[in-house]
């Protein structure tokens, strides 16, 4: 599994260069990165180099020219982004709290809105909301170090298997068809060696 | 609208079973209301309080004002820490049913 | 019935195994108490004042015997022989061990129950009319609505972390026995074109320490709508709900702040959006649930032993009076077994009791059993031939009580008995009141009379609604009750009154009887009812009946 060097400080400070490839790591603990993204397929280091810009809802996007991340809280209205989606590759929800479910439906409003690039929950999740989170739309979720420590990888693998026992999916309730591009691919390709960015 | 000290037990319920548990004199914890130990000294309380947030064995410890009994036992004041004393007045399944 | 398929099994399984799962990591201290509470919470697992409280659901109320039995066993096998049925057709247990929940969930899986999302800030178990499917007033059975929705709600991504809890529930009947206007989503079906159903659709009622009667946010809302509309309603509470105050963030108080107008117009938005995302599996699904519905066969027999018996048994006759209601199959007829004995539990039932229901049901019921909100337990189809030997059966059992609907068919929350949120005792005040009616030897002559007690503001116990609602206070570490007259749960539903000062614990049996007194002095003949009697008269002479010292009986 491809392991940034984490060098988190560099990601979050704003504004970072997008660097244009990854590096490949010496030791492949996830763990040892400070940022942790939860995939179907267990802990990995987090792929995206690229800064996250902070959406305040006010001047719609003067920084973005090309594919770029946007950091959401989970107050944000899906309507004011949807303009914006097709300049948008990762969007990420903050979860402030694990009994704020705000961002479940946030995410959920951004993929009925016909959003297709990535989607990231980001913060106070437990492993045990795992499957609520692919469920709703993101394709992965962005713990901290800590967390990751306290809800070891096995039991966010306990709850990968968030296609069963769904009982929306047996409603036909969509948005399957509007599911994210990024997560399909990830769904029968091995993980891509490189970030996933606009060129 | 800080409210006086007042004397209290540190009182919380088992992990295991939800039984109704006291701190005793020995530090330990007791499932006795009348061994249960009065606490007299607010920082003493405190510190205790604290302590036993940081344990995994019991549940939602606090403390919960007393007074000594005739015997010298902690005897609840409040109608809500007696019932857990004693346990539910339609049977007798609780505390009441073992002593 | 409604029965599980292999898909509702195998999610009812997989739920266990991840809550086993989870109380392992409680006990093993990778879970902290913080992070495990929810998650106990949504598989109904409560901590209460003594122990432990395992709440079950009883999706709209209806059981069959099997699975009545499998509650006896539980009684027995894991808790104190008894259960408690709750105004929310749910059956609590209150004494089980942290450790062997998981054996219990798994046993109330092998007969297709569960205790998921009876508890926590999640849509709650969808409660129905318990007639449903026998009233004979009714437009359409509640209960594929209330299973669809069930399914819908169950495990709902998007809605296990609301701001608050979420209660819907539905009705079929112009007779609204559901109490839907108190619920956050209240469902009721409604005739929309010739032959075509659709739902009223009402939100933001409840009770507790701010009682409001739901708003309609669709008069007719086409049946195939149903799904879209109400995810819409949880997406728009989900994201503007209130998450700053506890007390403040029930769906009623968003949409008290924002307006019935503008709360609609964020709903209305949102489903032109949802009404894309369902492709009609709902409604295929909502079909087969029907046809799971149908009506029992009926038996084509004579009635004439129920006659006899009536002309005979004067016992008989008095429950028959207060404990059948009309059937829409002539024949037959709805029989409620009060499990409030004058001086019991109001809802406790033990597991014997259990067992009695459970072979009643089977031999004479088309083994169904329905939990009604009034904490009682009901045989939706007897025919009246058997209502006989069903009356001698549950009299031998103790469970023959018939004062249905009468005074002492009172419904109480557990209250400070059990609960952690309680600030007074309700239990003993029900067995005082019921002692007394008996005593008084005339509650068949009062009539029609609901008595509702809640240990706090909370109202679990309905109070609100109660003709004489009695909620308890904490007054200094005593316990100390206040009185409310005139609520009304039904389609005629209107909130209580409060009469003037709180009582002392033992003031509040003396004071109900005083009511009682004055009511059969006021009303103008025996056939007005104690509710009537007061919306007629109105507050004064109650209050004076309940204060006579006090010189001026205004405010309080
Ligand atoms: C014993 C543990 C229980 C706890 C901790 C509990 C807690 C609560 C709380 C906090 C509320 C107020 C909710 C709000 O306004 O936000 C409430 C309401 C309610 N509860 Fe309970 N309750 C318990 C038992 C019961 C029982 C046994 C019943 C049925 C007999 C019940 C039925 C209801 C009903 C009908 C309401 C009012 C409807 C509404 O939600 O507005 N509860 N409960
Ligand atoms: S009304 Fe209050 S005391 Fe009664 S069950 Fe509800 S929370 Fe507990």
């Amino acid at each position: 599994m491809g392991s940034g060097e984490a060098n988190p400080e560099a990601q979050r400070a704003a504004p970072a260069p997008a660097r244009p490839a990854q590096t490949r790591a010496s030791a492949g603990n996830a763990l040892e990165s400070a940022r942790i993204l939860v995939r179907d397929t267990g802990f990995e280091d987090d792929d995206w180099q690229g800064e996250f810009i902070r959406w305040t809802g006010a001047d719609p996007f003067p920084a973005l020219s090309s594919a770029a991340a946007l950091d959401l809280e989970n107050t944000a209205q899906a309507e004011d982004i949807a303009p914006a989606f097709g300049r948008i590759a990762l969007i990420r929800i903050a979860f402030p709290s694990h009994t704020d479910g705000r961002g479940f439906s946030l995410a959920r409003h951004l993929r009925l809105l016909g959003y297709r690039g990535r989607l990231r929950a980001a913060g106070r999740i437990l492993a045990d909301q795992y499957a609520m989170a692919r469920r709703s739309g993101f394709d992965e979720v962005e713990i901290d170090r800590a967390l990751a420590e306290q809800q070891p990888e096995e039991q966010w693998l306990f709850r990968a298997d968030w296609r069963s026992h769904d009982y929306q999916k047996r409603l036909g309730r969509r948005p399957r068809r509007a599911l994210s591009v990024a997560a399909h691919r990830r769904d029968t390709e091995a993980p891509p060696a490189a970030p996933r960015q606009a060129p | 609208m800080a409210r006086a000290f007042r004397p209290c037990v540190l009182t919380a319920n088992d992990l295991f079973d939800g039984a109704v548990v006291y701190l005793d004199p020995d530090g330990a914890w007791t499932r006795r209301p009348g061994a249960a130990r009065l606490l007299e000294d607010e920082a003493e309380a405190n510190r205790r309080l604290a302590a036993a947030a940081r344990e995994d064995a019991i549940v939602d410890p606090y403390l919960a004002e007393a007074v000594p009994a005739s015997d010298g036992r902690p005897k609840a004041v409040h109608v809500r820490e007696a019932l857990r004393a004693t346990g539910p007045s339609n049977y007798d399944h609780g505390k009441q049913a073992g002593s | 019935m409604y029965r599980y398929d292999s898909f509702d099994r195998d999610f009812v399984r997989n739920r266990v195994a991840q809550f086993r799962q989870q109380v392992e990591r409680r006990i093993d201290g990778s879970l902290t108490e913080e992070e495990f509470k929810p998650l106990r919470l949504m598989n109904g697992l409560y901590l209460q004042l003594h122990a432990y409280m395992l709440r079950v659901a009883i999706p709209y109320g209806t059981l069959d015997s099997r699975q009545m039995r499998r509650l006896a066993h539980i009684a027995e096998r894991w808790d104190k022989g008894y259960g408690h049925f709750t105004t929310r057709q749910n059956v609590q247990f209150n004494w089980p061990r942290l450790k062997d929940v998981p054996d219990i969930l798994d046993a109330l899986a092998d007969v297709e129950m569960h205790a998921i999302q009876t508890s926590g800030n999640c849509v709650r178990n969808v409660t129905a009319d318990h007639f449903a499917g026998a009233a004979a007033d009714e437009i359409a059975d509640p209960r594929p609505t209330a299973e669809l929705l069930r399914q819908w709600s169950t495990d709902h991504p998007e809605f296990a972390f609301l701001p608050r809890k979420f209660k819907i529930a539905v009705s079929g009947s112009p007779v609204d026995r559901a109490v839907t206007r108190a619920h956050d989503i209240g469902i009721r079906i409604v005739r929309i074109a010739d032959g075509e159903l659709g739902y009223e659709v009402a939100v933001g009622g409840g009770l507790g320490r701010t009682p409001v009667i739901g708003s309609v946010i669709r008069k007719c809302l086409p049946e195939a709508d149903l799904l879209p509309y109400v995810e819409s309603v949880l997406q728009v509470y989900n994201a503007i709900g209130r998450r700053d105050n506890k007390f403040k963030a029930r769906i009623k108080f968003t949409v008290g702040e924002h307006g019935i107008e503008a709360f609609r117009d964020r709903v209305e938005e949102r489903f032109r959006l949802q009404r894309k995302a369902f492709g009609g599996a709902d409604r295929a699904l909502l079909e087969r649930i029907r046809a799971m519905f149908a009506a029992p066969a009926y038996v084509q027999a004579p009635t004439g032993g129920f006659d006899a018996a009536l002309a005979r048994d004067p016992v008989f006759r008095s429950f028959v009076d207060t404990n059948l209601h009309p059937h829409r199959n002539p024949d037959y007829a709805i029989v409620t077994v009060s499990l409030k004995a004058h001086g019991a539990t109001p809802g406790d039932a033990t597991a014997d009791q259990m067992r009695v229901i459970a072979d009643l049901a089977e031999r004479y019921g088309h083994d169904e059993i329905r939990i009604s909100h009034e904490q009682n337990c009901v045989l939706p189809h007897v025919h009246r031939r058997d209502v006989p030997a069903v009356h001698a059966a549950l009299r031998e059992a103790g469970l023959a009580t018939a004062n249905v609907g009468l005074a002492s068919d009172i419904i109480a929350c557990p209250g400070l008995d059990y609960c952690n949120l309680a600030t007074a005792r309700s239990i003993p005040i029900a067995q005082g009141i019921a002692r007394r009616m008996k005593e008084r030897g005339d509650e068949r002559e009062v009539g029609d009379l609901k008595i509702r007690i809640s240990g706090c503001v909370n109202a679990c116990g309905h109070h609100h609604v109660g003709h004489i609602g009695i909620l308890g206070l904490d007054r200094a570490g005593v316990e100390n009750y206040q009185i409310t007259l005139g609520g009304d749960g039904t389609d005629t539903a209107a909130l209580g009154e409060r009469t003037g000062p709180a009582f002392p614990a033992e003031d509040v049996v003396p004071a109900v009887d005083r009511l009682i007194d004055t009511y059969l002095e006021l009303r103008s003949d025996d056939d007005e009812a104690f509710l009537a009697t007061y919306r007629r008269v109105g507050m004064q002479p109650f209050k004076a009946a309940l204060y006579p010292d006090s010189a001026s009986t205004a405010g309080s």
